[in-house]
């Protein structure tokens, strides 16, 4: 089954309007495209542009018309679009066999397969049809996709000024303006938990993937707290990108999975939540212990909970993590030894802890 | 061990961070350290140094400062 088009390149000459631009300024916009660009975006499927045409020229147009906005990284000029499509694919770090090229002429088309196999490609007569088309429909529509071009575009602009900083870590971080928003998980959240769960490799405290049962089976539960963290910055928004899940016992408070996307590694939300999940503990008198599953990938969670003060735990490892309500996940299996080695970390650190000077934290 | 320390520095320099560094200086407090910076430096070591760093050393302790970085560099060499 092929995997559903993450990007969409367009041609612009009698693909994105109708006429040829430096012939006749006079060109329109083919029907209903708006429309149809509108909804490629909301679905968190981003747009790029590769056009033999004069750049300064289609840009004006493509503002004149209200939809510069949609592109990122337009390749516009006279090269070949299989390079303009490489290019674009490397801005974006996104695979080229996520990507779709859109084109009237069967040449460029056929160049672009030529080249990039693993591109599809669409002929512009067949615009109408797109939205219909299986791989332009994503599994789930969550609120980060609509926002998908957005996050992109602060990305780009954040790697810009981290370049140009001078100075500590911290001092830049200070400088980013972040605020984390700690929530409970809600049943609207849910596809995206599920969408992190089998994203996250590296910074995924067990790896363990939930069905959505077990997922709704948390939120219901007395037992267990479950929050998901949304990141902001002075650039924008990073999207919901922390789980974290956490059951109660009598005495002590197990951390299940603490799991971060990789869009945030470096700025210590990993350690930003431990604060807050030791200072729960703290408050409820109790033990802090939790999951740790080698996964072959997740050191650094391993590192995080270790630098944060957890230690290996009295309990010998590769013992059973405990089920609790008969609700329990499915753990990999560390890819090189085909065994999970898991261990408990328990809290041995001091529980005045506090959060990182440079975040600011919101409580739902 | 000054040569170890060195080396240790070392690292820090070639990634920018080794403003007002020195070999006690508290890594956490001056923000010089992070989770995925710990894991690179965990490997920058044990390739320097031709050593393994047992996940058991790896505690906020042993990473304070430069000097207890380079102590568990030097157990590792003995365990070598």
């Amino acid at each position: 089954m092929s995997k559903k088009i993450k990007c969409l390149v367009w041609d612009l000459d009698n693909t994105l309007w109708d006429g040829v631009l430096l012939e006749d300024d006079n060109v329109r916009l083919k029907e209903g495209i708006r429309d149809i660009l509108k909804e490629l975006d909301r679905r968190g499927i981003l747009l790029s542009i590769a056009s033999k045409n004069d750049r300064e020229d289609a840009m004006k147009k493509l503002r004149e018309f209200g939809i510069e906005e949609y592109f990122l990284y337009p390749r516009i000029g006279w090269g070949n679009k299989a390079d303009a499509i490489k290019e674009i694919a490397e801005s974006l770090n996104i695979n080229l066999d996520t990507f779709a090229f859109i084109d009237d002429q069967p040449s460029e088309r056929e160049e672009v397969s030529f080249s990039l196999p693993q591109v599809m490609t669409i002929d512009a007569a067949d615009y109408k049809e797109l939205l219909n088309m299986e791989r332009f429909k994503p599994k789930y529509i969550t609120e980060d996709s609509a926002r998908r071009r957005e996050m992109y575009l602060a990305d780009l602009e954040r790697k810009q000024v981290e370049k140009e900083f001078r100075g500590s870590s911290e001092e830049f971080l200070a400088t980013l303006g972040m605020e984390l928003t700690v929530a409970p998980v809600a049943k609207g959240d849910l596809e995206r938990v599920e969408e992190l769960t089998v994203r996250t490799n590296q910074l995924n405290s067990t790896g363990v993937t939930y069905s959505f049962e077990e997922l709704e089976g948390f939120i219901a539960s007395p037992d267990y707290i479950f929050l998901i963290a949304e990141l902001k910055d002075k650039f924008g928004t990073y999207g919901k990108i922390g789980i974290v899940l956490l059951e109660e016992t009598e005495d002590t408070i197990w951390i299940r999975l603490l799991l971060m996307s990789c869009r945030v590694m470096t700025r210590g939300i990993g350690s930003a939540l431990l604060v807050y999940i030791i200072k729960l503990a703290a408050e409820k008198g109790k033990r802090l212990a939790a999951d740790f599953v080698d996964t072959g990938r997740n050191r650094v969670m391993y590192i995080t909970y270790k630098l944060m003060g957890f230690e290996e735990a009295e309990e010998e490892c590769g013992q059973d993590i405990p089920e609790a309500n008969g609700i329990h996940g499915d753990y990999n299996q560390c890819p090189d030894t085909k065994e999970s080695s898991r261990c408990i970390l328990e809290y041995k650190g001091s529980y005045d802890k506090e959060y990182p000077s440079y975040l600011k934290i919101i409580f739902k | 061990m000054m040569d170890t320390r060195e080396k240790i520095l070392e690292f820090f320099k070639s990634r920018g961070k080794s403003e007002d560094l020195g070999y006690d200086t508290d890594l956490f407090k001056g923000g010089y350290i992070n989770s995925l910076f710990a894991l690179e430096m965990v490997m920058y070591l044990e390739r320097t140094f031709e050593i393994k760093i047992r996940n058991k050393e790896i505690t906020e302790k042993n990473f304070r400062t430069i000097n207890s970085i380079a102590e568990v560099v030097e157990r590792a060499k003995q365990a070598r």
